[in-house]
C-alpha cells in the first residue's frame, strides 16, 4: 500500500493544564529516517511516545501503516522503541531480552533461536548472549535495546535519545551505525535528539519543534539553507539574525532596512514596512579591508570593527561589530587570516540571496 | 557494517591497594564496638542463657538443676509436640500466603500512585501500630465475640437468625494473625515495587505483552525479593505469637508459640521450655538459610 507509514493528523496532547503538542501535523514515510528536533520540553518524546502508545493524545488522530491507532495500547501497534535509559529487563540475559517480544507472540522455539541470533549477528554481539544487562557496556546495551527492538520486524522503529547517555566518540560510531542498520533494513526510523548535529548527519528528513509547535519539517539541506522560522535558524547551526522592515521591493530584489544598515534581499511577497529578519550563515559571508567594487543589489557590504577571533583549528571564527553594536560572526580559513587587529575597521559581504528573510 | 569493539565487558576491578597499611584503623573499632557491646549484652547472653538451662534437669519447685542431660531435646520429638509444630507452620504458612494476597495489591496500588497520596496510604498501614497491638487484638473480639458487633449487626439485619461462631477457632486466630502481621508484608512489597523502573514495564508493553503477561514475566520476577522478604517477616513471627492464639483461639488452639510460652509460666517447665525455644529458632534460620540461597541476589539481602 502507498502513502506515508505514519500519518499524525492535528494531535493535541495536554497533561492537566498544560498543552505539550500543540495542533501538529506529520506524515513520515515508509522506509525514512526522521528526525524530531527541538530543545528539552519541546513535545518531541510525547509526540514519539503517542505513535508508540504510551500516550494517548487529547485530540486528532495517529495512522499507522493506514490505520487509526489512537485508541490502541502499545502491545497492540507493530512499532518498537529502543527507549533512552535502554529498559533492557535486568532479570533476563541478552538472548532473552531480545527474545521478549517473539515469545510473548508465541513464535515457534526454533524461528525464535534463529532470529534471536540473527538480531544479535546484525548488532554484532553474538558472543554476549548469555551477559545480563548489568554485565554488558553502555554501548553494548544500546545494542542489545537495538536488536530487542528489531527482531520484531516493527513497521516503524522509534527512538528516544537513544545516544544521550554515550560518550562522545562512541556516539559519533553509533550514529554511522545507526544509520547503515537504517538503510540496510530498510525500517523507517523515528529519531528522537535535542542535538541538531546528530539531526542533520543521520535523517533523511528533520522536524524541528519548538514550544509543542512543529516549526519546520525538510531535508537536512532544506532545514539548514532556507530555515523557515527565526528559531530554526538558530537552533541548528550557528546564524546571523538583522531584524529590519522592508523598504523598497521589486520583482528581484528587496531593500531591508536594518537599524541604518541596507541589507539586500531576494524579493519575497511582503508589503512594505513589513518586519523582517535577515539570516546569514557564518561560512556565506566573507571578510574585506576594503568595499569590493561592485553595486549593491550584487553584494550586501557592511562596515565594522573586528572584536574577537576564535580559533578553530583549520577555520578562525571572527567576530565583527556592526554599526549599532550588532556582533556579526563570520568565517575566516585560519591560514589565510586578513592582516586585521581587534578594533580595526573591516567590511562584512555576503550575496543577497545568501540571506534568508523570516517573517515570523 | 565495520564490527566495532566497544570495551570489554568484563567489569576490571581496580588494582588493590597496598596491602600492608602502616595505621591500624581504629575507627573499625568504635563504630562496630558499641553494636558489638549491644548485639553481647542482649542478644548473644540471653540465647547462651537458654542455650544452657535447655540442657539442664526440671527441679521439682520450678527451677533448674543438674545433672546435664539431652532429655528436653528428646521430648520434643513426640508426635504431640511435632503435631503442634505442624499446625503452628500451616497457620504460619497461611498467614503469609493470605498477607501476600492481601499486600501485593495494596503495596502496588500505593506505590502507583500519585507521590502525595503514597505517605498518607501508607501511614493508613502504619498507625495502627502505635496502639499495643494486645489492645487492638481485644478490639478484634470486641468484632467478632457472639454478642459482638457483627453478629449484632447481622442478626438486626435479619441475614443470621443464630450467632456466627467468628470467636475461639482456628479462622479467628488466622484473622487475628494476617491482621497483626499485615504491614511487615507491605512495607518491603511496596519498596521494590516502587524501586520498579517504570520503563521496563513500557518495554513489556511495547514489545507486545499484556499488562497480565506483563506482570507475570516483568513486575513479578523484579519484585521477588520484596516478596521473599515480606514472606520471611510475617512467616517467622508468625509462628512464635502467643497471645494471638490465646486471646483468640480460645484454648483450643495450642501452637508452638504458646507451648514455649506455657512451659516458662504454666508449667514451670524452664529447660523444656529453653529446648523448644532452641528447636524453633534452629528451624527459623533453616528458613533464613533456604531464603538467601534461593535468592543470591544483592537486592534481597538489601531488604532483609
Amino acid at each position: 500500500m502507498l502513502g506515508p507509514m505514519v500519518e499524525l493528523q492535528n494531535v493535541v496532547k495536554r497533561f492537566g493544564q498544560h498543552t505539550v503538542v500543540h495542533d501538529l501535523s506529520l506524515h513520515i514515510q515508509k522506509g525514512e529516517f526522521l528526525t524530531l528536533l527541538g530543545p528539552s520540553g519541546c513535545g518531541k518524546t510525547t509526540t514519539l511516545r503517542m505513535i508508540a502508545g504510551f500516550e494517548h493524545p487529547t485530540s486528532g488522530k495517529v495512522k499507522l501503516d493506514g490505520e487509526f491507532v489512537q485508541d490502541l495500547p502499545a502491545y497492540s501497534r507493530d512499532v518498537n522503541t529502543v527507549f533512552q535509559s535502554y529498559a533492557l529487563f535486568p532479570h533476563l540475559n541478552a538472548y532473552e531480552n531480545v527474545a521478549f517480544g517473539l515469545r510473548v507472540k508465541k513464535v515457534a522455539r526454533e524461528e525464535i533461536d534463529q532470529r534471536v541470533k540473527q538480531a544479535l549477528r546484525l548488532v554484532q554481539l553474538e558472543e554476549y548472549a548469555s551477559r545480563k544487562p548489568e554485565q554488558l557496556s553502555g554501548g553494548q546495551r544500546q545494542r542489545i535495546a537495538i536488536a530487542r527492538a528489531l527482531v520484531n520486524n516493527p513497521k516503524v522503529l522509534l527512538l528516544d535519545e537513544p545516544l544521550g547517555a554515550l560518550d562522545q566518540k562512541l556516539r559519533k560510531q553509533m550514529q554511522v551505525e545507526l544509520k547503515h542498520l537504517q538503510k540496510q533494513l530498510g525500517v523507517t526510523f523515528v529519531f528522537v535528539t535535542h542535538d541538531q548535529e546528530e539531526a542533520l548527519t543521520m535523517s533523511d528528513r528533520i522536524a524541528v519543534m519548538n514550544k509543542g509547535v512543529l516549526e519546520q519539517v525538510g531535508t537536512p539541506a532544506d532545514i539548514y539553507d532556507r530555515p523557515a522560522t527565526r528559531f530554526v535558524a538558530e537552533f541548528i547551526g550557528e546564524t546571523n539574525l538583522l531584524t529590519g522592515t522592508v523598504k523598497l521591493r521589486d520583482s528581484r530584489r528587496m531593500l531591508i532596512d536594518c537599524g541604518g544598515m541596507e541589507v539586500a534581499a531576494a524579493s519575497l511577497q511582503l508589503p512594505e514596512n513589513e518586519k523582517v529578519t535577515v539570516a546569514i550563515r557564518p561560512e556565506k559571508s566573507a571578510l574585506s579591508l576594503a568595499p569590493v567594487e561592485t553595486g549593491i543589489d550584487q553584494l550586501v557590504q557592511l562596515p565594522g570593527r573586528l572584536t574577537e577571533r576564535i580559533y578553530c583549528g583549520g577555520i578562525t571564527r571572527t567576530v565583527v561589530t556592526l554599526p549599532g553594536g550588532i556582533p556579526f560572526v563570520a568565517v575566516e580559513k585560519t591560514d589565510q587570516l586578513l592582516p586585521v587587529n581587534e578594533g580595526d575597521e573591516l567590511f562584512v559581504n555576503w550575496q543577497p540571496e545568501h540571506g534568508v528573510v523570516l517573517t515570523r | 557494517m565495520k564490527a566495532p569493539v566497544i570495551g570489554s565487558a568484563t567489569s576490571s576491578r581496580p588494582a588493590a591497594t597496598t596491602p600492608n597499611r602502616p595505621v591500624r584503623d581504629y575507627g573499625k573499632t568504635w563504630t562496630i564496638g558499641p553494636i558489638l557491646i549491644w548485639m553481647s549484652a542482649l542478644f548473644l547472653l540471653p540465647l547462651i542463657l537458654i542455650l544452657g538451662v535447655s540442657f539442664f534437669t526440671r527441679s521439682s519447685f520450678g527451677g533448674i538443676e543438674l545433672p546435664l542431660t539431652v532429655e528436653n531435646y528428646v521430648r520434643f520429638f513426640d508426635p504431640l509436640y511435632f503435631k503442634i509444630l505442624w499446625i503452628s507452620c500451616v497457620l504460619a504458612f497461611f498467614t503469609t500466603a493470605i498477607c501476600l494476597v492481601l499486600g501485593y495489591p495494596f503495596a502496588y496500588i500505593v506505590a502507583r500512585s500519585p507521590i502525595n497520596y503514597r505517605n498518607i496510604l501508607m501511614l493508613l498501614i502504619i498507625v495502627p501500630f502505635w496502639t499495643n497491638s494486645l489492645i487492638r487484638t481485644y478490639a478484634w473480639i470486641v468484632l467478632l465475640r457472639t454478642e459482638g458487633v457483627i453478629n449484632t449487626i447481622l442478626m438486626q439485619l435479619g441475614i443470621i437468625s443464630q450467632p456466627l461462631p467468628l470467636l475461639y477457632n482456628e479462622t479467628a486466630v488466622l484473622i487475628g494473625l494476617v491482621y497483626t502481621m499485615l504491614p511487615f508484608m507491605v512495607l518491603p512489597l511496596y519498596a521494590s515495587i516502587e524501586k520498579l523502573d517504570k520503563s521496563l514495564l513500557e518495554a513489556s508493553s511495547d514489545l507486545g505483552a499484556k499488562p497480565v503477561h506483563t506482570f507475570w514475566k516483568v513486575t513479578l520476577p523484579l519484585t521477588a525479593p520484596g516478596i521473599m522478604a515480606g514472606s520471611l517477616l510475617v512467616f517467622i513471627p508468625s509462628l512464635g505469637l502467643f497471645f494471638i492464639p490465646d486471646l483468640m483461639g480460645g484454648s483450643k488452639t495450642v501452637l508452638i508459640g504458646n507451648l514455649i510460652k506455657n512451659q516458662f509460666l504454666t508449667a514451670r517447665d524452664w529447660p523444656f521450655g529453653s529446648a523448644s525455644s532452641i528447636i524453633l529458632m534452629g528451624l527459623t534460620l533453616l528458613f533464613i538459610t533456604a531464603y538467601i540461597l534461593i535468592t543470591k541476589d544483592k537486592e534481597g539481602k538489601e531488604l532483609l
